[in-house]
């Protein structure tokens, strides 16, 4: 009886632990970078851009919600409310990809245009350029 | 001599229309939605707007990924994108409209202009006829638009679900915020 009466009680623990955890899990904070995440693929930013100029679609298809490593030359920063938005483009292509950072994982004296840089983040589609959000600075 | 430097006139002239009628173009434009019920508000933010004004003709458009809308929560985001707004389906929304008071708004001088726009809005597949007032702000070297409207998920056949309907507001707040650098 006092055997029966300790599982019961094991098993109510269990259970709750188990849909602590769980909700715990399902109202995680979203992540402000994908510092921490392994890249899917890892290419030059001009690629990238390249393959959603020609056919945007099946781009589409292989790179959406990726987390996609590029390396690039910086062409723009800017600076804005929460967010700093740093374009890599080489001076002869149409398109570039944008990468935005959250405030809290970079600070905009790390960069410069004209330097080559390396960033991760996901691909969140295209529009002139490829756009990256949740970024991280690889080197 | 003299048909040179009139050949170099027409140049310069030439140059100078090209400025004045330049497009105002941004691609880090902002727009928040805001979702109010007694039960819980959802906020998701875009700053990847891409945004194109004319100021000589009044045209206006913006595009965005719907993916790149940010929530505070990964599981909202993720049931936003997913079951919402299917975006694998409907990657983008767009706007493309008109400023029926150009003639009010001098984009050469400094100053806050209320503009009347109307257009079309399409989200989730579904294009709309919109009209939606909105402010102009000209200073120095920046065009600032901004602008209130109210969406109504219904109208762009995006289905809530029964279990989140007390979640989800029936209109939601849609906040527009774009600032196009002069060149």
């Amino acid at each position: 009886m006092n055997k029966k009466l300790q599982f019961l009680v094991l098993g109510v623990v269990l259970i709750l632990a188990i849909l602590f955890f769980s909700v715990k899990w399902a109202f995680r904070p979203a992540s402000k970078s994908v510092e921490k995440e392994k890249a899917d693929f890892t290419m030059e930013a001009s690629a990238l851009a390249g393959e959603f100029e020609i056919d945007e679609q099946k781009a589409n298809v292989m790179y959406l919600d990726k987390v996609i490593q590029v390396k690039g030359i910086i062409d723009n920063i800017s600076d804005e409310k929460t967010v700093i938005s740093v374009t890599l483009k080489d001076p002869e292509s149409l398109s570039g990809v944008i990468c935005s950072f959250d405030k809290s994982s970079l600070t905009i004296t790390q960069l410069t245009p004209g330097e080559k840089i390396t960033v991760k983040g996901i691909c969140t589609g295209y529009l002139l350029d490829v756009v990256l959000s949740k970024c991280a600075l690889v080197e | 001599m003299k048909n040179k430097n009139i050949l170099f006139l027409f140049i310069f002239l030439g140059f100078a229309m090209n400025i004045s009628a330049q497009k105002l173009i941004s691609k880090n434009g902002h727009i928040r939605f805001y979702s109010h019920t007694p039960v819980e508000d959802i906020e998701a933010n875009n700053f990847q707007v891409v945004s194109i004004l004319d100021p000589e003709t009044g045209s206006v458009q913006f595009t965005l990924l719907i993916k790149s809308f940010e929530f505070q929560k990964k599981l909202m985001q993720e049931h936003f994108n997913e079951n919402y707004m299917e975006s694998d389906e409907y990657p983008k929304a767009s706007f493309t409209g008109q400023i029926n008071n150009l003639s009010e708004i001098n984009f050469e001088k400094d100053g806050n202009y209320s503009a009347k726009v109307s257009g079309d809005l399409t989200i989730h597949g579904v294009t709309k006829k919109i009209n939606t007032p909105g402010t102009i702000i000209v200073s120095k070297d920046k065009v600032t638009a901004t602008a209130v409207l109210i969406v109504l998920p219904e109208d762009y056949n995006i289905t809530i679900p029964d279990v989140v309907k007390e979640k989800i507001a029936k209109e939601v707040e849609v906040t527009i915020d774009v600032s196009y650098n002069k060149n």
